[in-house]
Protein backbone atom coordinates (compact mmCIF):
# COMPACT_ATOMS: atom_id res chain seq x y z
CA UNK A 1 0.00 0.00 0.00
CA UNK A 2 2.78 2.59 1.12
CA UNK A 3 4.62 1.45 -2.48
CA UNK A 4 1.62 2.47 -4.06
CA UNK A 5 0.79 5.69 -2.51
CA UNK A 6 4.86 6.42 -3.37
CA UNK A 7 4.71 5.49 -6.87
CA UNK A 8 1.77 7.67 -7.65
CA UNK A 9 3.57 10.54 -6.05
CA UNK A 10 6.55 10.20 -7.86
CA UNK A 11 4.94 9.69 -11.09
CA UNK A 12 2.87 12.91 -10.41
CA UNK A 13 5.98 14.78 -9.21
CA UNK A 14 7.73 13.94 -12.74
CA UNK A 15 5.01 14.69 -14.80
CA UNK A 16 4.61 18.01 -12.79
CA UNK A 17 8.86 18.55 -13.28
CA UNK A 18 8.51 17.98 -16.62
CA UNK A 19 5.71 20.08 -16.86
CA UNK A 20 7.45 23.02 -15.26
CA UNK A 21 10.54 22.75 -16.79
CA UNK A 22 9.46 22.82 -20.29
CA UNK A 23 7.05 25.32 -20.03
CA UNK A 24 3.88 23.47 -19.88
CA UNK A 25 5.18 20.77 -22.48
CA UNK A 26 5.93 23.04 -25.22
CA UNK A 27 9.77 23.47 -25.14
CA UNK A 28 11.82 19.85 -25.27
CA UNK A 29 14.76 21.91 -27.16
CA UNK A 30 16.75 24.98 -25.65
CA UNK A 31 15.77 26.18 -29.14
CA UNK A 32 12.16 26.54 -28.76
CA UNK A 33 12.94 27.24 -25.03
CA UNK A 34 14.77 30.54 -25.82
CA UNK A 35 11.66 31.60 -28.52
CA UNK A 36 8.87 30.96 -26.11
CA UNK A 37 10.97 32.96 -23.21
CA UNK A 38 11.98 35.83 -25.64
CA UNK A 39 8.18 35.85 -26.86
CA UNK A 40 7.11 35.62 -22.74
CA UNK A 41 9.12 38.44 -21.65
CA UNK A 42 10.86 40.80 -24.41
CA UNK A 43 14.47 41.33 -23.58
CA UNK A 44 15.83 45.17 -23.69
CA UNK A 45 19.08 44.72 -25.44
CA UNK A 46 22.48 46.96 -24.17
CA UNK A 47 24.31 49.16 -26.32
CA UNK A 48 26.85 47.47 -28.24
CA UNK A 49 29.94 49.12 -30.50
CA UNK A 50 29.66 47.92 -33.67
CA UNK A 51 31.89 48.04 -36.94
CA UNK A 52 29.66 48.83 -40.38
CA UNK A 53 30.85 48.09 -43.84
CA UNK A 54 32.48 51.23 -44.06
CA UNK A 55 34.71 50.58 -41.43
CA UNK A 56 33.11 53.32 -38.96
CA UNK A 57 31.97 52.34 -35.40
CA UNK A 58 28.64 52.40 -34.71
CA UNK A 59 26.51 52.36 -31.18
CA UNK A 60 23.68 49.78 -31.64
CA UNK A 61 21.77 52.76 -29.63
CA UNK A 62 22.21 54.99 -32.79
CA UNK A 63 19.33 52.42 -34.53
CA UNK A 64 16.96 53.08 -32.14
CA UNK A 65 13.34 53.99 -33.02
CA UNK A 66 13.71 51.57 -35.52
CA UNK A 67 12.08 48.43 -36.06
CA UNK A 68 15.15 45.78 -36.33
CA UNK A 69 15.49 42.26 -37.84
CA UNK A 70 18.71 40.95 -36.79
CA UNK A 71 20.27 37.80 -38.01
CA UNK A 72 23.69 36.64 -37.36
CA UNK A 73 26.13 35.18 -39.65
CA UNK A 74 29.46 34.66 -41.21
CA UNK A 75 30.30 35.27 -44.12
CA UNK A 76 32.59 33.07 -45.26
CA UNK A 77 29.76 30.50 -44.54
CA UNK A 78 28.48 28.49 -47.69
CA UNK A 79 25.34 27.22 -46.23
CA UNK A 80 22.56 28.97 -44.22
CA UNK A 81 24.06 32.69 -44.21
CA UNK A 82 23.57 32.59 -47.98
CA UNK A 83 19.99 31.34 -47.41
CA UNK A 84 19.78 34.49 -45.18
CA UNK A 85 21.18 36.52 -47.34
CA UNK A 86 19.08 36.38 -49.90
CA UNK A 87 16.25 36.23 -47.59
CA UNK A 88 17.01 39.95 -46.56
CA UNK A 89 17.84 40.66 -50.27
CA UNK A 90 13.80 40.08 -50.53
CA UNK A 91 12.77 41.61 -47.74
CA UNK A 92 15.32 44.88 -48.25
CA UNK A 93 13.76 44.86 -52.19
CA UNK A 94 10.40 45.06 -50.19
CA UNK A 95 10.93 47.66 -47.65
CA UNK A 96 12.49 50.61 -49.96
CA UNK A 97 10.07 49.91 -51.99
CA UNK A 98 7.56 51.04 -49.88
CA UNK A 99 7.91 54.65 -48.09
CA UNK A 100 5.57 53.49 -45.19
CA UNK A 101 8.79 51.36 -44.15
CA UNK A 102 10.93 53.79 -43.68
CA UNK A 103 11.47 52.87 -40.06
CA UNK A 104 12.44 49.57 -40.55
CA UNK A 105 15.70 48.39 -40.79
CA UNK A 106 17.57 44.79 -41.37
CA UNK A 107 21.03 44.13 -39.51
CA UNK A 108 23.52 41.41 -40.59
CA UNK A 109 26.13 40.84 -37.60
CA UNK A 110 29.34 39.10 -38.24
CA UNK A 111 30.37 37.16 -35.45
CA UNK A 112 33.39 35.54 -37.04
CA UNK A 113 35.84 38.40 -35.86
CA UNK A 114 39.08 37.07 -37.18
CA UNK A 115 37.55 37.08 -41.12
CA UNK A 116 35.15 39.59 -41.43
CA UNK A 117 36.59 42.60 -41.27
CA UNK A 118 34.59 45.74 -43.06
CA UNK A 119 35.76 44.86 -46.64
CA UNK A 120 34.35 41.27 -46.31
CA UNK A 121 31.39 42.29 -45.09
CA UNK A 122 30.48 44.56 -48.04
CA UNK A 123 31.84 41.61 -50.14
CA UNK A 124 28.84 39.54 -48.70
CA UNK A 125 26.07 42.41 -49.48
CA UNK A 126 27.26 42.93 -52.71
CA UNK A 127 26.75 39.10 -53.63
CA UNK A 128 22.66 40.13 -52.72
CA UNK A 129 21.94 43.62 -53.54
CA UNK A 130 23.22 46.70 -54.92
CA UNK A 131 22.60 49.27 -52.91
CA UNK A 132 22.67 49.29 -48.74
CA UNK A 133 19.67 51.05 -47.75
CA UNK A 134 18.13 50.20 -45.09
CA UNK A 135 20.18 47.37 -44.50
CA UNK A 136 23.37 47.21 -42.29
CA UNK A 137 26.11 44.92 -41.75
CA UNK A 138 27.80 44.68 -38.66
CA UNK A 139 30.81 43.27 -37.07
CA UNK A 140 31.11 43.53 -33.13
CA UNK A 141 33.91 45.85 -31.92
CA UNK A 142 35.84 43.34 -29.90
CA UNK A 143 35.33 39.79 -28.38
CA UNK A 144 33.98 40.88 -25.16
CA UNK A 145 30.60 42.53 -27.27
CA UNK A 146 30.20 39.74 -29.55
CA UNK A 147 30.35 37.63 -26.01
CA UNK A 148 27.46 40.01 -24.41
CA UNK A 149 25.67 40.09 -27.49
CA UNK A 150 25.56 36.39 -28.35
CA UNK A 151 24.47 36.02 -24.56
CA UNK A 152 21.94 38.60 -24.45
CA UNK A 153 20.84 37.11 -27.88
CA UNK A 154 21.26 33.09 -26.79
CA UNK A 155 22.94 32.52 -30.08
CA UNK A 156 25.63 30.00 -29.47
CA UNK A 157 28.08 29.57 -31.63
CA UNK A 158 30.45 26.21 -31.71
CA UNK A 159 32.89 24.78 -34.46
CA UNK A 160 31.93 23.00 -37.46
CA UNK A 161 34.95 20.67 -37.39
CA UNK A 162 36.21 22.16 -40.84
CA UNK A 163 36.90 25.46 -40.19
CA UNK A 164 33.54 26.98 -40.48
CA UNK A 165 30.70 27.31 -37.56
CA UNK A 166 27.29 26.32 -36.59
CA UNK A 167 24.89 28.27 -34.90
CA UNK A 168 21.45 28.94 -34.52
CA UNK A 169 20.44 30.61 -37.09
CA UNK A 170 17.49 32.99 -37.12
CA UNK A 171 16.01 36.56 -37.46
CA UNK A 172 15.57 38.36 -34.26
CA UNK A 173 12.59 41.12 -34.16
CA UNK A 174 13.30 44.06 -32.03
CA UNK A 175 10.95 46.71 -31.76
CA UNK A 176 11.68 50.56 -31.51
CA UNK A 177 11.98 50.83 -27.78
CA UNK A 178 14.87 48.90 -28.20
CA UNK A 179 13.32 45.31 -27.03
CA UNK A 180 13.88 42.19 -28.68
CA UNK A 181 10.70 40.65 -28.94
CA UNK A 182 10.37 37.42 -31.34
CA UNK A 183 12.89 35.60 -32.83
CA UNK A 184 11.64 33.61 -35.80
CA UNK A 185 13.34 31.18 -38.65
CA UNK A 186 14.09 32.73 -42.21
CA UNK A 187 11.93 30.77 -43.73
CA UNK A 188 8.50 31.78 -42.21
CA UNK A 189 7.37 34.99 -44.06
CA UNK A 190 4.26 35.04 -42.57
CA UNK A 191 6.18 36.25 -39.18
CA UNK A 192 9.01 38.57 -41.60
CA UNK A 193 6.24 39.96 -43.02
CA UNK A 194 3.54 40.80 -40.18
CA UNK A 195 7.02 42.02 -38.29
CA UNK A 196 7.68 44.63 -41.08
CA UNK A 197 4.43 45.75 -41.24
CA UNK A 198 3.34 46.36 -38.03
CA UNK A 199 5.56 49.61 -38.08
CA UNK A 200 2.43 50.71 -40.35
CA UNK A 201 -0.10 51.92 -37.78
CA UNK B 1 26.50 -9.63 -10.24
CA UNK B 2 28.39 -9.96 -6.83
CA UNK B 3 29.97 -7.17 -5.52
CA UNK B 4 32.34 -7.03 -2.96
CA UNK B 5 31.63 -5.59 0.41
CA UNK B 6 33.89 -2.89 0.84
CA UNK B 7 34.87 -2.50 4.93
CA UNK B 8 38.75 -1.24 4.86
CA UNK B 9 38.32 2.60 4.84
CA UNK B 10 40.79 2.99 1.79
CA UNK B 11 38.52 0.92 -0.79
CA UNK B 12 35.78 3.40 0.18
CA UNK B 13 37.67 6.40 -0.17
CA UNK B 14 38.74 4.77 -3.48
CA UNK B 15 35.29 4.95 -4.93
CA UNK B 16 34.40 8.22 -3.49
CA UNK B 17 37.57 9.55 -5.00
CA UNK B 18 37.46 7.64 -8.44
CA UNK B 19 33.65 9.30 -8.43
CA UNK B 20 34.58 12.84 -7.87
CA UNK B 21 37.39 12.61 -10.31
CA UNK B 22 34.94 11.49 -13.07
CA UNK B 23 32.53 14.00 -11.88
CA UNK B 24 34.70 17.12 -12.06
CA UNK B 25 37.58 15.95 -14.98
CA UNK B 26 36.01 13.40 -17.05
CA UNK B 27 32.44 14.90 -17.15
CA UNK B 28 33.85 17.91 -18.93
CA UNK B 29 35.83 15.80 -21.24
CA UNK B 30 32.70 13.97 -22.31
CA UNK B 31 30.34 16.54 -22.87
CA UNK B 32 32.07 17.62 -25.95
CA UNK B 33 30.20 14.85 -28.18
CA UNK B 34 26.81 14.35 -27.60
CA UNK B 35 27.81 10.68 -28.04
CA UNK B 36 29.74 10.37 -24.98
CA UNK B 37 27.19 12.52 -23.44
CA UNK B 38 24.82 10.17 -23.63
CA UNK B 39 26.22 7.18 -23.41
CA UNK B 40 29.26 7.36 -21.50
CA UNK B 41 28.51 9.80 -18.75
CA UNK B 42 25.22 9.80 -17.87
CA UNK B 43 25.37 5.69 -17.51
CA UNK B 44 28.90 6.61 -15.63
CA UNK B 45 27.39 8.53 -13.17
CA UNK B 46 24.45 5.95 -13.08
CA UNK B 47 27.25 3.01 -12.58
CA UNK B 48 28.97 4.89 -9.26
CA UNK B 49 25.34 5.40 -7.56
CA UNK B 50 24.82 1.78 -8.21
CA UNK B 51 28.01 1.13 -6.70
CA UNK B 52 27.63 2.97 -3.95
CA UNK B 53 24.16 1.81 -3.32
CA UNK B 54 25.82 -2.05 -3.55
CA UNK B 55 28.49 -0.82 -1.17
CA UNK B 56 28.59 1.87 0.92
CA UNK B 57 25.36 2.78 0.88
CA UNK B 58 22.85 0.46 1.69
CA UNK B 59 19.08 1.13 2.20
CA UNK B 60 17.98 2.73 4.89
CA UNK B 61 14.85 1.16 7.06
CA UNK B 62 12.87 4.35 6.41
CA UNK B 63 13.09 3.65 2.95
CA UNK B 64 13.04 0.17 3.01
CA UNK B 65 9.11 0.60 4.68
CA UNK B 66 8.01 2.43 1.80
CA UNK B 67 9.88 0.40 -0.76
CA UNK B 68 8.99 -3.26 -0.43
CA UNK B 69 8.22 -3.92 -3.67
CA UNK B 70 10.77 -2.25 -5.51
CA UNK B 71 8.79 0.00 -7.50
CA UNK B 72 9.14 3.40 -6.48
CA UNK B 73 12.68 3.70 -6.44
CA UNK B 74 12.52 1.95 -10.37
CA UNK B 75 9.97 4.80 -10.77
CA UNK B 76 12.31 7.59 -9.43
CA UNK B 77 15.27 6.62 -11.56
CA UNK B 78 13.54 6.11 -14.67
CA UNK B 79 11.80 9.70 -14.32
CA UNK B 80 15.48 11.06 -13.73
CA UNK B 81 16.87 9.05 -16.11
CA UNK B 82 14.30 10.15 -19.30
CA UNK B 83 14.57 14.12 -17.76
CA UNK B 84 18.39 14.30 -18.40
CA UNK B 85 18.07 12.74 -21.71
CA UNK B 86 15.72 15.62 -22.96
CA UNK B 87 17.57 17.85 -25.34
CA UNK B 88 16.80 20.65 -23.46
CA UNK B 89 18.36 19.95 -20.95
CA UNK B 90 21.08 18.19 -22.57
CA UNK B 91 22.14 21.55 -23.43
CA UNK B 92 21.25 23.39 -19.94
CA UNK B 93 23.88 20.81 -18.28
CA UNK B 94 26.49 21.96 -20.29
CA UNK B 95 25.21 25.65 -20.25
CA UNK B 96 24.28 26.38 -16.55
CA UNK B 97 26.84 25.38 -13.54
CA UNK B 98 24.00 24.92 -11.44
CA UNK B 99 22.16 22.67 -13.58
CA UNK B 100 25.71 20.26 -13.73
CA UNK B 101 26.19 19.70 -10.38
CA UNK B 102 22.71 19.39 -10.04
CA UNK B 103 23.02 16.55 -12.75
CA UNK B 104 25.75 14.99 -11.63
CA UNK B 105 23.94 14.71 -7.63
CA UNK B 106 20.97 13.71 -8.64
CA UNK B 107 22.33 10.92 -10.96
CA UNK B 108 24.17 9.23 -8.33
CA UNK B 109 22.36 9.83 -5.58
CA UNK B 110 18.67 9.74 -6.80
CA UNK B 111 18.83 7.63 -10.07
CA UNK B 112 22.09 5.28 -9.15
CA UNK B 113 21.77 4.63 -5.19
CA UNK B 114 17.64 3.74 -5.83
CA UNK B 115 18.14 1.76 -8.97
CA UNK B 116 20.69 -0.89 -6.75
CA UNK B 117 18.20 -0.68 -3.98
CA UNK B 118 15.72 -2.09 -6.10
CA UNK B 119 17.15 -4.31 -8.47
CA UNK B 120 18.10 -6.40 -5.30
CA UNK B 121 14.23 -6.94 -4.51
CA UNK B 122 12.11 -6.18 -7.45
CA UNK B 123 10.15 -8.63 -8.24
CA UNK B 124 11.15 -10.61 -12.06
CA UNK B 125 8.01 -9.46 -13.33
CA UNK B 126 8.34 -6.02 -12.37
CA UNK B 127 12.16 -6.15 -13.30
CA UNK B 128 11.08 -6.99 -17.01
CA UNK B 129 8.36 -4.32 -17.20
CA UNK B 130 10.89 -1.94 -16.54
CA UNK B 131 13.61 -3.49 -18.71
CA UNK B 132 10.79 -3.65 -21.89
CA UNK B 133 10.12 0.36 -20.92
CA UNK B 134 13.85 0.94 -21.46
CA UNK B 135 14.47 -0.91 -24.82
CA UNK B 136 10.89 1.23 -25.99
CA UNK B 137 12.65 4.14 -24.47
CA UNK B 138 15.52 3.80 -26.70
CA UNK B 139 13.54 3.12 -29.59
CA UNK B 140 11.86 6.21 -28.59
CA UNK B 141 14.65 7.91 -28.55
CA UNK B 142 15.94 6.83 -31.92
CA UNK B 143 13.12 8.00 -33.75
CA UNK B 144 13.24 11.12 -32.36
CA UNK B 145 17.50 11.25 -32.99
CA UNK B 146 16.86 10.30 -36.67
CA UNK B 147 13.79 11.89 -37.84
CA UNK B 148 14.59 15.30 -36.45
CA UNK B 149 15.15 17.76 -39.40
CA UNK B 150 16.56 20.71 -37.23
CA UNK B 151 19.19 20.37 -34.86
CA UNK B 152 17.92 19.50 -31.54
CA UNK B 153 20.60 20.17 -28.79
CA UNK B 154 22.17 23.06 -29.77
CA UNK B 155 25.74 23.01 -28.43
CA UNK B 156 26.38 19.91 -30.65
CA UNK B 157 26.74 19.39 -34.76
CA UNK B 158 23.56 18.01 -36.48
CA UNK B 159 26.09 15.25 -38.09
CA UNK B 160 26.48 13.48 -34.13
CA UNK B 161 22.46 14.00 -33.50
CA UNK B 162 22.72 11.25 -36.85
CA UNK B 163 25.29 9.25 -34.78
CA UNK B 164 23.57 9.18 -31.59
CA UNK B 165 20.70 8.00 -33.44
CA UNK B 166 22.08 5.01 -35.57
CA UNK B 167 24.28 3.95 -31.83
CA UNK B 168 20.31 4.44 -30.17
CA UNK B 169 19.21 1.85 -32.86
CA UNK B 170 22.14 -0.52 -32.61
CA UNK B 171 21.56 -0.10 -28.55
CA UNK B 172 17.62 -0.96 -29.02
CA UNK B 173 18.04 -4.05 -30.88
CA UNK B 174 21.37 -5.46 -28.69
CA UNK B 175 18.91 -5.01 -25.72
CA UNK B 176 15.79 -6.75 -27.51
CA UNK B 177 17.81 -9.32 -28.86
CA UNK B 178 19.44 -10.51 -25.79
CA UNK B 179 16.53 -12.18 -23.71
CA UNK B 180 15.56 -13.57 -27.20
CA UNK B 181 18.47 -15.31 -27.17
CA UNK B 182 18.40 -16.69 -23.53
CA UNK B 183 15.03 -18.06 -24.14
CA UNK B 184 16.20 -19.31 -27.18
CA UNK B 185 18.89 -21.37 -25.82
CA UNK B 186 17.27 -22.95 -22.96
CA UNK B 187 17.35 -20.53 -19.81
CA UNK B 188 13.52 -20.18 -19.60
CA UNK B 189 13.18 -22.90 -17.67
CA UNK B 190 14.82 -21.02 -14.47
CA UNK B 191 12.69 -18.28 -15.21
CA UNK B 192 9.15 -20.60 -15.42
CA UNK B 193 10.47 -21.73 -11.98
CA UNK B 194 11.00 -18.71 -10.67
CA UNK B 195 7.86 -17.27 -12.49
CA UNK B 196 6.10 -20.33 -10.52
CA UNK B 197 7.12 -19.47 -7.21
CA UNK B 198 6.22 -15.77 -7.68
CA UNK B 199 2.79 -16.76 -8.58
CA UNK B 200 2.34 -19.39 -5.27
CA UNK B 201 3.81 -16.28 -3.04
CA UNK B 202 1.51 -13.84 -4.58
CA UNK B 203 -1.41 -16.21 -4.37
CA UNK B 204 -0.41 -17.42 -0.62
CA UNK B 205 -0.03 -13.62 0.56
CA UNK B 206 -3.18 -12.36 -0.92
CA UNK B 207 -5.32 -14.87 0.93
CA UNK B 208 -4.46 -12.94 4.08
CA UNK B 209 -5.38 -9.69 2.94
Amino acid sequence: MRDLILTVLFLCAGILLIYLQTDNFQAFTAESARRLDIEEQPIKLSDYQLIDANGEQMNFSDLQGKTLLIDFIYTRCPTVCTLLGSSYANLQRKIIKDQNLKNVALISVSFDLTYDNAAALKAYQQRYTHTPEQWHMFVPKSKQQLHTMLAEFSVVVIDDLYGGFIHNSAVHITNDAGYLVKVTDWQNNVELNHAITSVIK
Amino acid sequence: MRLPQLSSKWQVSLLLTSWLIFATFLLPLLQQSLLAHLFVAIPGLIFFGYVMGRTILPEPCIIAKWNQTGIPMMLLASLLFIFWMIPRFVDTSIQQQSLYLLKIFSLTFLCGLPLAWSLKKVSYITFNFFRIEFIATLFRMTWLFMTAKERLCINYLYSEQALVGKTFLILAILFSVWPATRVVFGQHKESTQKLKQEYSHAKEHTRFC
